[in-house]
């Protein structure tokens, strides 16, 4: 896994925290995450146009025509992360699989799609016994709750519901948008049909987010109140051993292996300090030389 | 008095009227010669012209193509949308004449129009006040809901619920949510260079809502000028639960529904499934032995 020079175990006050998150991936979520809320608090005023938050709400956007066009540059601007997104998987593929396979001169199609399906969000078959064993445990009738490695079936399910909902409401919402340029060749049902698609597309996506995601990410029995995960990258070790404890495992062996993997903020800080006292004693030892210099000069 | 029938004697409408004090209800014949002469013809005016414009529209029995004639006294007349007292067209008065008027086109008619009470109250502002819009659009869509909202006028005339259709629309979301030029119903119902008495229906070839004609509707300038004529085949007035009427679109409401609802409930299992287990971490029914762990 690429770190981007980024350690995979920070120890802080004693406690260690996990990568989970790189900067590049931080940075798309936020994208995300901000054109999501703005598209739901410019789209949803517009579904529920009958209540009366609905117009209270277009106000803080200047109106219905204001929202618009806050809506429609959020749209662009999630459909562009969409289309990065798409060249950031390429990238990681070719760093990780084409470029080092074609290397070695091991590169075939079949070895690219083993490496898609093994990859770490792509959903596979343990994905499916995760399922299975966690009912189980949830039932009361195992002891033994799912082990998960990078991303498990939730995160998975998150991931793969963005691609399918960011496809349909940048489809439809485009031919909402040029409708005088999509009808001279769509049926005449293509406008309502594009209508139900995106706004019921919408509402469960923000259901999901609203009550799935937050519960998953945030407010869940381990993670209350927050999650600062999305901020700083990292995972602290109580959740990777509850959640991740593969990965949790796997992280620790390449440790084991590779120290210069973690890096120790309290003995960093420790040593900044001695650093610190070292210095101050050569100042003063400059101070004393320099007050001794001018004395023997003036004498 | 607001009215621009301040001036009129009771009897120039109310024809019924013969003796005083007069009966009670005395209906109104808007189509009556009346009251004053026309000034440029001088001939006796009336409004008996639109009545005939009336008549070639969907709002007269006596359009062939309405769907089913039902009660006859369910159409409209004048009064049932032009009621004097809400008129805005008919509101005369020197100060009125200020938001229509400017100032130095003002001092313009009053070199000749001496006589300023009577030609001002009279025609200028009555025509001046035709020139723009005398209703807001909400005040039109909510003229158009007083009648077409009636379930039970709409079964008696085999018509469907336009209004549920056109506020669940674009156009009526953006009405009800403020937005002062959106599209009321005489915005494509009505076409262009013709006036809200001749509203047709869509089987009329003449109708603004004809198949024919309802591209050339939607790309006025005021609409969406740039749009192609295209434009025209998309339907406006859906109702996606009509499962006869739009199979398409009930068949994919359908599909979210049930998309929506086994995602949201199968989601909100887990998550209660998985609160109600970490109540009781260490409770098992079937407990497998401690396996020895592999690392």
């Amino acid at each position: 896994m690429s770190t981007n020079g980024k350690p995979l175990i920070k120890i802080k006050n004693g406690k260690k925290y996990y990568l989970k998150l790189t900067g590049n991936q931080r940075a798309q979520h936020f994208v995300l995450l901000v054109t999501f809320i703005t598209c739901v608090l410019t789209g949803m005023p517009l579904k529920y146009y009958y209540y009366p938050w609905a117009e209270t709400l277009l106000g803080f956007f200047g109106g219905v025509s204001g929202a618009a066009i806050v809506h429609r540059i959020s749209g662009v601007i999630m459909v562009c992360l969409f289309i990065y997104h798409i060249f950031y998987i390429y990238k990681q593929l070719n760093r990780y699989y084409i470029r080092p396979a074609k290397t070695v001169g091991e590169f075939s199609f079949k070895g690219l799609l083993k490496y898609i399906y093994l990859s770490p969000v792509f959903p596979r078959y343990k994905d499916l016994i995760d399922m299975k064993d966690m009912m189980k445990y949830y039932l009361f009738l195992s002891n033994k709750p799912p082990r998960h490695e990078r991303f498990y079936w939730r995160e998975k399910l998150d991931y793969l519901a963005v691609f399918w909902g960011i496809n349909v409401l940048g489809i439809t919402g485009a031919i909402l948008w040029y409708k005088g340029f999509f009808m001279e060749y769509l049926p005449g049902w293509a406008v309502s049909v594009a209508t139900i698609a995106h706004s019921f597309e919408a509402l469960l996506a923000t259901a999901d987010i609203l009550i799935w995601h937050m519960y998953n990410a945030h407010v869940n029995y381990d993670k209350f109140p927050a999650s600062d995960l999305f901020l700083t990258g990292y995972l602290p070790e109580n959740i990777m051993r509850h959640e991740y404890v593969l990965e949790w495992k796997r992280i620790n062996r390449i440790a084991e292996e590779d120290p210069s993997v973690i890096f120790n903020k309290d003995e960093w800080d420790l040593r900044q300090k001695e650093r610190e006292a070292e210095q101050y004693k050569d100042t003063m030892d400059y101070m004393a030389a320099a007050a001794a210099a001018s004395k023997g000069e003036t004498l | 008095m607001g009215s621009v029938h301040a001036d009129l004697q009771c009897s120039e409408c109310h024809t019924g009227i013969s003796k005083v004090p007069h009966e009670r209800n005395l209906e109104v014949n808007c189509t009556n010669q009346c009251h004053m002469d026309e000034p440029a013809v001088g001939r006796k005016y009336s409004h008996k012209n639109i009545e005939e414009t009336i008549k070639d529209s969907a709002h007269s029995p006596l359009y062939k193509y309405v769907r089913a004639k039902g009660d006859a006294s369910d159409f409209p007349t004048c009064v049932s949308c032009h009621k004097n007292e809400e008129n805005k067209v008919v509101i005369t008065s020197r100060r009125n004449l200020e938001h229509v008027v400017m100032e130095e086109a003002r001092g313009k008619c009053f070199d000749c129009h001496t006589d300023l009470n009577s030609f001002v109250s009279k025609n200028l502002v009555h025509v001046l006040r035709m020139t723009e819009g005398t209703y807001s659009q909400k005040e039109i869509m909510d003229m158009c809901v007083s009648c077409h909202n009636d379930k039970a006028l709409n079964e008696r005339h085999k018509m469907v619920n336009a209004i549920y259709s056109y506020l669940e629309n674009y156009h009526g979301k953006t009405m009800v949510l403020g937005l002062p030029d959106a599209p009321s119903c005489i915005d494509c119902h009505v076409k262009l260079g013709e006036s809200a008495h001749s509203i047709k229906s869509s089987a009329d070839p003449d109708s603004a809502t004809n198949a024919a004609n309802r591209g050339l509707t939607c790309v006025r300038a005021d609409c969406h000028p740039n749009a192609s004529t295209g434009l025209g085949k998309s339907y406006i007035h859906v109702v996606p639960t009509d499962r006869e009427r739009f199979p398409i679109q009930f068949f994919l409401l359908a599909f979210f529904t049930v998309l929506t609802v086994v995602s949201f409930v199968s989601l909100m299992l887990v998550l209660i499934l998985e609160l109600i287990r970490m109540i009781f971490p260490n409770f098992t029914i079937f407990r497998k032995p401690e396996e020895k762990d592999e690392h």
